[in-house]
């Protein structure tokens, strides 16, 4: 078993606000191996973006609260570290790339002031003229000519604007990188290129990364394992070909999958999954999916279903109870 | 960038025109004349109207408009003051610097006072940090500027004795009348800079900031704040604008002979040269303090900065 | 970024605080002066305008210029009356219009040169040329010199209260002035005969003033003074009170329990010559000419109830008087034989009803100026209230002096409170009654009703003598037909409340014209 960089076990964050309780992440587990790229599959709203916050702790102060759960990045857990460490992990060993480039960048500072706020953060003492090195190094390595590196950010497009919050993130050279939705407010052809170049990043590094998305082709182009996540809960993990290619899949996955629209056919309709998303303040009982599943059974409105694993495939459903639990000896339970 | 900062200071001159001619034209329509302040209300009608035409009062406004323009600008006299028969700018200058050094410490103590504490105030929203000084940034502001001096003379003066009630003949005489114009205007500082850090704080870039682990107090500090500032920048800007011309009622109170005293002393003997002069220097320290404000509004925001440039002179 | 922010603001701050601190020098502590090098600190709550006693004649200034000049008479305030000062024998002819005087002996100015004649007449025909004091010159024919220590002044007509001209018309130093030229006024002289010459001179903040070692009276004990400008009130008392005032005159009187306590024993409430009276305009077109009825005015003054506006005004402090000058400190004012109006409601009922207007009536507006908290917005507020009593309605309007005493020049007002004061001579009734004060006077009487050309008379014959038991006999009756009238009623005398430090020995208190040269340290 490869070792891991990032163990996440029963996870749970709440929302408070006087008013109500949103309970955003309930109980998952994730785990990403070094040099891997796990990729989080959900719709809006099903807390993958609560999920990366709170590995780098960055929930609002006063409303988010972790309820349960470990977070363990290279054994040492997250949750229980005090801020003077987590503040030499963020940026320096776990960075984060945010959704809209647009906003991400500070306006007032130049592209190149930003970077090297990050290098020097991690890097005590160190010389002006290495700082400024590693910055021309950083944004050679996404394709920005160094000479930019005193313009603002408003004088970048937005594809650029995303590359350069891939250098900062990037400029120490942290061990995992993760990535909420880093393409989705780019348009198609960029978002191709910044998708190869993560890769090459990645693979030239070593960096493991998490790469949240909500596209299934972001995630067959640049993932090894993946989390299906619905409402707050994992309903379905696996490797990508377990994902893709495997036989036995979550409804909602299916729904997905279903979802995307083919080429080749032509309809006047799009398939979607009918319904919504569950209240997060008021979940249902039982599987938080049975009232969209077509599937649905007595026991999916009762009883909250069990993780069913298959080698490296696991489901959260009461379809594959039977069909599993007979088989390989699948592990029950939480 | 050169050619916006010119084309701003060349918009004096309409502005020093406009302002001298707006100033003559109420002193016509209003009642009472100079002769009559300074005669008293027993002298007989035809030495008011004498000594009224020996000052040059008596022209109709537009030729005393004509006159004071061409004086100003080619020979660069002032004229005599109707009241004092001293030269105006010799009368004015001293008065106008004093102004000056009591606005310059009330913005700089209103700023010291009111940004920290509206930063706080942002940062710790709903806790204690937060209410206490909101509430007294309320209570502050309701109270006028006057009232507030009176207490300050009260307890510095008369009970403590620690400071002097009035003059200006040592640097502790400025204190209080400082303190007594900046603390009205740092309750608004406080105020406008809470609001701005609040929304400036919710921006994504301060998250990527933390992202990248900076410490608070530089998240906070530097980027925050930064992206705050203009407003409040503005905000100063306007005060000191303001106190340049209304410290009037703490110089007043504390005898301080300031430029705002003097022109509203001397309005009541309609000694017009000296109310035009005095105007004129806080037209143009007004016009000066906002463009400096607009140039600062460059250095911070680049992207204002970029549109300055764009604009051609 | 931000560490140039902090820059720009320690370089603001230093800044102010260099170009604050270094113009600035130490507050001296006055404790462990000799009485040789204190000064006596005064108070004066407006800019003095000039150092030419010609400029103004306003109370606040002459009662600076008082301590650096000085005229052939002085007055004495606490004594009443005049007294020769510069000075020394006066003598009139027989004709009453020649005054042949004789100067004091030994008198020097401030500049070291001796006084003689010459510079009297100098200042004289200097006076003479400035319209402002036309009011005291203008019966003066011509001033000549007799020889270096004599002056004969020559009148146009006899006039006996040439004694306030005397007192008014200060004498300066002939060299003095011509050396200064136009300068004069705007820059410390040494040009008076005072005890007391100006050493420094700030329009906006302060005089500074040095004793006169060799004034011919005697060098004067206090050897410092300056006057602070402070025009709150409010200041000035917490100033006093902090030891940063030795003397404070004309303190304002709603602080006066305040200061009271402050000042220990060293307070005086002294009856002032400052009068606050009710002027009604008979000519007034209100309501049909409501006020051209005898009774209705009658009725009026019968409505007043000094006490009231008293307490409202002076906070009690003052004195109800029915003079127009107090009788204490003018000799030749009448102090009995004419009609006073004690308060008499009834009475006033009963003449209104006589008039025809048993159910009330409205006579317009009670002007009057000053500020709206001041002493006559106050009295207009009680008179309007007393008037309600009877019936009587009326509205109050208080506005800026200088839209207001134009209107009153020109009667173009219904019933007003007036204030007048530095009165000295009864003869000063002039401006009020005779039809050549045009501009001066409130109340019209020429052509009108009342038996105005006996007013002018006796305002001529006041003047013909210098008995002063002839002249109290014809202001008796002038002021008797006055009073009769109805048009004019003196209310209240203020008090002028005086203050001084506790180490401070000042002789008797006078209300305005103090000299410091009578005062010393204890």
């Amino acid at each position: 078993m490869n070792e891991l960089i990032l163990d996440i076990d029963n996870l749970s964050v709440i929302y408070k606000t006087d008013l109500e309780i949103v309970k955003a992440v309930n109980g998952i587990s994730l785990k990403i191996g070094k040099g891997k790229t796990l990729g989080l599959v959900g719709e809006t709203g099903a807390g993958k973006t609560t999920t990366a916050l709170s590995i780098l702790r960055l929930l609002p102060e006063n409303t988010g609260k972790v309820t349960s759960g470990s977070i363990k990045f290279e054994g040492d857990d997250l949750l229980d570290m005090d801020e003077h460490n987590m503040r030499q992990i963020r940026g320096g060993q776990i960075a984060m790339v945010f959704q809209d480039p647009m906003t991400s960048l500070n306006p007032v500072m130049t592209v190149g002031d930003q970077i090297a706020e990050a290098i020097i953060m991690h890097n005590e003492g160190i010389s002006k003229e290495e700082i400024e090195k590693r910055v021309d190094e950083k944004l050679t390595m996404v394709g920005i000519l160094p000479s930019r590196k005193i313009d603002y950010p408003h004088q970048f497009s937005g594809g650029m604007k995303q590359r350069v919050v891939i250098a900062m993130a990037l400029a120490c050279e942290p061990k995992l990188l993760i990535a909420d939705e880093p393409t989705t407010a780019l348009d198609v052809t960029i978002q191709a290129q910044v998708l190869m170049m993560i890769k090459e990043l990645r693979n030239r590094l070593g960096t493991s990364m998490l790469m949240i998305t909500h596209d299934l082709g972001v995630v067959a182009k640049t993932c090894d394992d993946v989390a299906v996540m619905y409402a707050g809960e994992i309903v379905e993990a696996g490797t990508v070909y377990d994902i893709f290619l495997g036989e036995n899949h979550h409804p909602y996955t299916e729904g997905l999958f279903g979802s995307i629209p083919n080429l080749a056919s032509r309809t006047k309709r799009l398939n979607s999954i009918p319904g919504l998303m569950p209240d997060p303040t008021n979940l249902p009982e039982g599987c938080v999916f049975a009232p969209r599943c077509k599937y649905c059974m007595d026991i999916c409105t009762k009883v909250h279903p069990n993780t069913i694993t298959e080698g490296t495939h696991s489901l959260l459903c009461h379809l594959f109870t039977d069909k599993l639990c007979g088989k390989a000896g699948g592990k029950n339970g939480k | 960038m050169y050619r916006y900062i010119i084309k701003r200071i060349l918009f004096l001159i309409p502005t020093v025109l406009g302002v001298v001619l707006i100033i003559y034209f109420v002193m016509n329509i209003t009642p009472g004349d100079p002769a009559r302040a300074m005669l008293g209300s027993s002298a007989p009608q035809a030495d008011i109207d004498k000594l009224n035409h020996e000052l040059g009062y008596d022209l109709p406004f537009i030729q005393k408009y004509i006159n004071y323009i061409y004086n100003m600008i080619v020979k660069q006299d002032f004229g005599i003051s109707y009241f004092t028969k001293q030269s105006v700018f010799a009368e004015i200058w001293p008065r106008y610097v004093v102004t000056i050094k009591l606005a310059l410490m009330g913005v700089v103590l209103s700023s010291i006072i009111g940004i920290p504490l509206g930063i706080y105030a942002a940062v710790k929203q709903y806790s204690l940090w937060d209410t206490v000084p909101s509430i007294f940034a309320f209570l502050i502001a309701a109270v006028p500027s006057f009232v507030l001096g009176m207490i300050l003379l009260f307890i510095f003066s008369l009970k403590l004795n620690l400071l002097p009630s009035y003059g200006i003949s040592s640097f502790s005489c400025y204190i209080m009348p400082a303190l007594t114009i900046s603390i009205p205007p740092a309750a608004m500082n406080l105020r406008f800079t809470k609001s701005s850090m609040l929304e400036s704080i919710r921006q994504d870039f301060v998250r990527t900031a933390r992202a990248k682990g900076a410490p608070e107090n530089i998240v906070i500090w530097k980027h925050a704040l930064k992206n705050a500032m203009l407003p409040i920048i503005t905000n100063i800007g306007l005060n000191l604008g303001m106190l340049i011309a209304g410290a009037v009622v703490a110089e007043k109170l504390f005898s301080i002979p300031g430029i705002g005293s003097l022109i509203v002393d001397r309005i009541t003997y309609k000694d017009e040269p000296v109310i035009i002069a005095g105007t004129i220097l806080i037209a143009i320290c007004f016009t000066i303090v906002m463009l400096l404000v607009d140039v600062i509004y460059a250095y911070i925001d680049p992207r204002i900065k970029a549109k300055y440039a764009k604009m051609k002179g | 970024m931000s560490k140039r922010l902090v820059a720009i603001v320690l370089v603001v701050l230093m800044v102010a605080g260099l170009i604050s601190g270094c113009s600035g020098k130490p507050v001296t502590q006055e404790n462990n002066q000799t009485p040789e090098e204190r000064t006596l600190k005064l108070r004066v709550s407006d800019s003095v305008p000039s150092l030419d006693w010609e400029q103004s004649t306003s109370l606040r200034a002459v009662k600076v210029w008082h301590q650096m000049f000085e005229g052939l008479y002085g007055m004495d305030e606490a004594k009443g009356g005049y007294y020769k000062e510069l000075a020394k024998d006066v003598s009139l002819s027989d004709d009453q219009l020649e005054y042949t005087i004789t100067l004091q002996d030994g008198v020097k100015f401030q500049n070291g040169e001796d006084l003689k004649a010459s510079d009297v007449v100098f200042s004289y025909k200097r006076a003479m040329k400035n319209p402002r004091f036309n009011y005291v010159t203008s019966m003066i024919e011509d001033v000549a010199e007799i020889d270096d220590s004599t002056v004969k002044v020559t009148l146009k007509t006899p006039f006996s209260a040439i004694d306030h001209t005397f007192f008014s018309i200060k004498i300066v130093s002939e060299k003095e002035v011509l050396e200064q030229g136009d300068k004069f006024g705007t820059i410390p002289h040494k040009a008076g005969t005072g005890p007391y010459y100006v050493t420094e001179y700030n329009v906006a903040t302060n005089i500074k003033l040095s004793a006169f070692e060799d004034y011919w009276r005697g060098a004067p004990a206090v050897k410092k003074v300056e006057y602070r400008v402070i025009s709150d009130d409010a200041a000035a008392i917490i100033a006093f009170e902090n030891n940063e005032l030795d003397y404070l005159e004309d303190a304002p009187l709603t602080d006066w329990e305040a200061l009271l306590s402050a000042s220990g024993d060293n307070n005086s409430l002294t009856k002032g010559n400052d009068v606050l009276f009710l002027g009604v305009n008979y000519l007034s077109p209100t309501n049909n000419n409501i006020l051209a009825n005898d009774k209705v005015r009658q009725a009026i003054f019968y409505a007043v109830n000094k006490k009231d506006m008293n307490s409202a005004a002076c906070n009690g402090y003052g004195v109800e008087t029915p003079y127009y000058m107090p009788p204490e400190y003018v000799a030749t004012s009448p102090k009995d034989g004419f009609e006073t109006y004690e308060y008499n409601k009834d009475k006033a009922k009963q003449l209104l009803a006589e008039a025809g207007y048993p159910d009330g009536v409205d006579v317009g507006t009670i002007l009057t100026y000053g500020a709206n908290t001041g002493d006559k917005a106050k009295m207009a507020q009680v008179l309007q209230a007393n008037l309600a009593d009877v019936g009587i309605t009326a509205e109050v309007s208080v506005m800026d002096s200088a839209v207001v005493l134009p209107r009153l020049y020109d009667q173009d007002y219904d019933i007003c409170i007036y204030a007048d004061s530095n009165n000295f001579d009864f003869n000063n009734i002039r401006q009020m009654v005779h039809s050549e004060s045009v501009g001066m006077y409130i109340v019209k009487y020429k052509d009108g009703p009342f038996n105005w050309k006996r007013l002018e008379e006796l305002v001529d014959l006041g003047v013909s003598t210098s008995d002063i038991e002839e002249r109290v006999g014809y202001y008796t009756e002038l002021w008797s037909i006055v009073m009769d009238s109805a048009t004019l009623l003196p209310c209240l005398s203020k008090p002028v409340p005086t203050v001084w430090a506790s180490d401070l020995e000042i002789g008797t208190p006078v209300p305005s014209f103090y000299k410091i040269r009578t005062f010393s340290w204890k």
